[in-house]
């Protein structure tokens, strides 16, 4: 008997260990070229030079009855979407690894970013507000650094997305570094009862000066909710998510 | 009356003592002491076998018949590198195997085993460097040569399947490596029996072909040794 027990304790040991996970996304690259023109002049003299993509992840398509129980259980509840999502927080449990090489001649200093995309909406700042996650890098010529963004930080990214949609007066506050709006208690009321995860993103460099980089991503991929799509399945074609300028409340 | 008495004890003590000293004479002949410490003839019928002079094992003659013959378990523990295109993102790991088998001769066994290996990756970023492990199943034929009574060489032919449980391998281009694939080889060891029935312990290096860890046009060789510990039941 306690032979069977230890026998079935280590195959749900290993069944555990063999949990799903993948990686998409693979080889994804944002370059900036040397020569590129600002994508924004701020104050008339400020440039920004800005380039991101879109990453989308492989999602498993939900039945249209699926969608419909979804719609149905939305009302009342008064979510910032027209149904409840398919893809939940919790359910993709992401992790971003990303390079930053600068391949030219002259050290530089660049902003990786990231902002997330769920099914209803993506954040897009303007050229002065706060991306969801970013990191300031400087390289010596030819220098690679990379890192990674962790689950922890993606699963902010998700929240804070979803609190902004939600009509939270300050999205700076809300997806500033240093806020973590799940528990701060200006952010609280904001905080959508059921928060959609996050089914894409948009990885990018920001700089203030043009400048040969290459930024090279990858994104590590934990089905907890049986959300991802099979390999080899066919992946849930969503519209695109409607871009959500953040809300800034005018300086005095 | 007393003094008839008296002469009768005499004449039987003359009559007695020659026959007395005659076996004493005898007993001394055979070298034993009535009641002292002799050498004792073996008798068969006896159990009592720890009155059994000693003997070294040669000369009662061990052979691999004492031991017993029939199910066996055998559990493995070494290190399992690459060879060729799995080589250029893993670093060597450590390796579990356990091996069920049968001996249906001395030196013929078949045998089923189920191994596992860990390896760390080792890659330019992304993605992060990370861990995975390697799994398979295999059956073979394993032949053993005796060279003595507790040593055996063996050699075993082994074919199986092989699955990487996380798809980082692919995402190094590897792309069949998350999909269960064949692994075929064999292995040299030997063996050496324990003063026991059941236990023999030993050393073996193996070699096993990938096929799935590969890349196209390349290949991938897991190369492996381990300390092995066999009981037979």
């Amino acid at each position: 008997m306690r032979l069977s027990h230890a026998a079935c304790l280590g195959l749900v040991a290993c069944v555990a260990c063999l949990e799903e996970q993948r990686y998409e996304a693979v080889g994804a690259t944002v370059t900036l070229a040397a020569d590129a023109t600002p994508t924004f002049v701020v104050d008339d003299e400020d440039e920004v030079y800005r380039v991101d993509r879109a990453l989308a992840l492989h999602v498993s398509p939900p039945s249209a009855a699926t969608l419909a129980k979804l719609a149905a259980e939305a009302q009342g509840r008064a979510p910032p979407y027209p149904r409840l999502p398919w893809v939940r927080r919790g359910d993709l449990d992401l992790q971003v690894d990303y390079a930053l090489e600068n391949q030219g001649s002259e050290p530089a200093v660049a902003v990786v970013t990231l902002n997330g995309v769920n099914e209803f909406h993506a954040y897009a700042p303007g050229p002065e507000d706060l991306h969801q996650w970013e990191r300031r890098i400087a390289l010596a010529p030819g220098a690679r650094v990379s890192g990674t963004i962790t689950e922890l930080e993606l699963d902010e990214v998700a929240v804070d997305l979803a609190t902004v949609v939600n009509g939270a007066p300050n999205s700076n506050l809300v997806v500033g570094p240093e806020s973590q709006s799940s528990l701060d208690p200006r952010v609280a009321p904001y905080l959508p009862t059921v928060v959609p995860g996050l089914v894409g993103m948009r990885v990018g460099i920001e700089t203030s000066r043009a400048a040969a980089l290459s930024l090279e991503v990858s994104i590590r991929v934990q089905d907890h909710g049986d959300r991802a799509a099979k390999r080899g399945d066919a992946s849930w074609m969503l519209p695109e998510a409607a871009p959500f300028t953040p809300i800034v409340p005018e300086r005095e | 009356m007393a003094g008839r008495l008296a002469l009768a004890l005499a004449a039987a003590l003359a009559l007695a003592l020659p026959a007395h000293a005659r076996a004493d004479e005898g007993d001394a002949a055979d070298g034993l002491v009535p009641g002292g410490p002799g050498e004792e003839p073996i008798d068969p019928t006896r159990l009592d076998v720890a009155r059994l002079p000693l003997e070294p094992a040669r000369a009662r003659g061990l052979t691999r018949d004492l031991y017993d013959r029939g199910l066996f378990v055998e559990a493995q523990l070494g290190a399992l590198t690459y060879v060729g295109d799995a080589r250029e993102v893993s670093h060597p790991g450590p390796r579990l195997a356990i091996a069920v088998g049968y001996e249906l001769t001395r030196w013929l066994a078949l045998l089923v085993e189920a191994e596992a290996s860990m390896h760390q990756t080792h890659n330019r970023p992304p993605p992060r460097r990370t861990s995975y492990e390697l799994v398979g199943g295999a059956g073979g034929v394993r032949l053993s040569v005796p060279i003595d009574a507790r040593f055996a060489l063996w050699g075993e032919g082994l074919f199986g399947v092989v699955w990487s449980s996380a798809d980082v391998l692919r995402a190094l281009g590897l792309p069949d490596a998350a999909r269960a694939g064949l692994s075929y080889g064999g292995e040299l060891g030997f063996d050496y029996h324990l003063p026991s029935r059941h236990h023999a312990i030993g050393l073996l290096g193996g070699a096993r072909m990938l096929p799935s860890l590969a890349r196209e046009g390349g290949y991938t060789l897991a190369a492996y040794g381990a300390c092995t510990l066999h009981y037979v039941f």
